[in-house]
C-alpha cells in the first residue's frame, strides 16, 4: 500500500512540478520564423550552387568559377544558422540584415549562371520574396549604412 | 503479471481524481515536444555537405 502511494505521489510531483512544460509559449515562434527564413535562403543557395557545379561539369561554366562565388555565401549561411540557434538579443538584432546581405550576395552570384545562359533557380526568387517579407521591418541598417 | 496488473489498477484508482490534470499536462508536453525548436545549423550542414564538396572539389 505504501509503495502504491509513493508511486502515485512521485507521479503527481512529476506532473505538477518536474514534468510540467515551462511557460515558453511565445519565445520559440519568432525563432522558428527566423529558422524558416534561413531555410529559404539555404534552399536557394543549394539550388544555385548545385546548378553551378553541374554547369562546370558540363563545361558551360569555367572550372573553378563556382567555388569562390558560392562557398563564402555558404559560410555566411552557417553564421546565420548559429545566430538563429543562439537567438539571444545580439543574434536577433544581427540576423535580419545578415539574411538580406546573404540574399544580395546570392543574387549577385547568379551572374555566373546567367552569363552561361542558364536560368536562375526558382528557389532564389522564392527566397528573395521570403527574406524581403521577413527582414523588411527588422533590418534597421538599410538607410545607406554598410554592413 | 497478475500482481502488476492489480497494482496498476489500484494506481489508476488512486490517480483517478487527478487524471484530468494529468492528461492535460501530458497533452501540453506532447504539444510542446512537437513544436520544440530544432537547431537549424546541423540541418544546413547536413543538407549542403554534398554540394559544398562538389564546389570545393574543383
Amino acid at each position: 500500500m505504501i509503495a502504491r502511494w509513493v508511486a502515485a505521489i512521485a507521479l503527481c510531483l512529476c506532473v505538477c512540478f518536474g514534468c510540467t512544460p515551462a511557460n515558453t509559449a511565445s519565445a520559440p515562434s519568432a525563432q522558428q520564423d527566423a529558422a524558416n527564413a534561413l531555410k529559404l535562403v539555404n534552399d536557394a543557395w543549394e539550388a544555385s550552387a548545385t546548378a553551378c557545379a553541374a554547369a562546370e561539369d558540363q563545361g558551360l561554366v569555367a572550372t573553378g568559377k563556382c567555388g569562390p562565388v558560392f562557398v563564402p555565401i555558404y559560410d555566411s549561411i552557417v553564421l546565420a544558422g548559429n545566430l538563429v540557434d543562439t537567438w539571444d538579443a545580439a543574434a536577433q538584432e544581427q540576423l535580419p540584415c545578415l539574411l538580406k546581405q546573404i540574399m544580395t550576395d546570392l543574387v549577385s552570384g547568379e551572374k555566373v549562371l546567367t552569363d552561361a545562359k542558364l536560368t536562375i533557380p526558382p528557389a532564389v526568387l522564392t527566397a528573395q520574396a521570403g527574406i524581403e517579407a521577413f527582414a523588411a521591418s527588422l533590418c534597421l541598417a538599410d538607410a545607406g549604412a554598410d554592413q | 503479471m497478475t500482481t502488476l496488473l492489480s497494482f496498476l489498477g489500484e494506481l489508476i484508482d488512486v490517480l483517478a481524481p487527478v487524471t484530468p490534470t494529468l492528461f492535460q499536462d501530458l497533452e501540453n508536453l506532447v504539444a510542446q515536444k512537437k513544436t520544440q525548436y530544432q537547431p537549424v545549423t546541423p540541418q544546413i550542414e547536413q543538407q549542403d555537405a554534398a554540394t559544398l564538396k562538389a564546389l570545393q572539389g574543383k
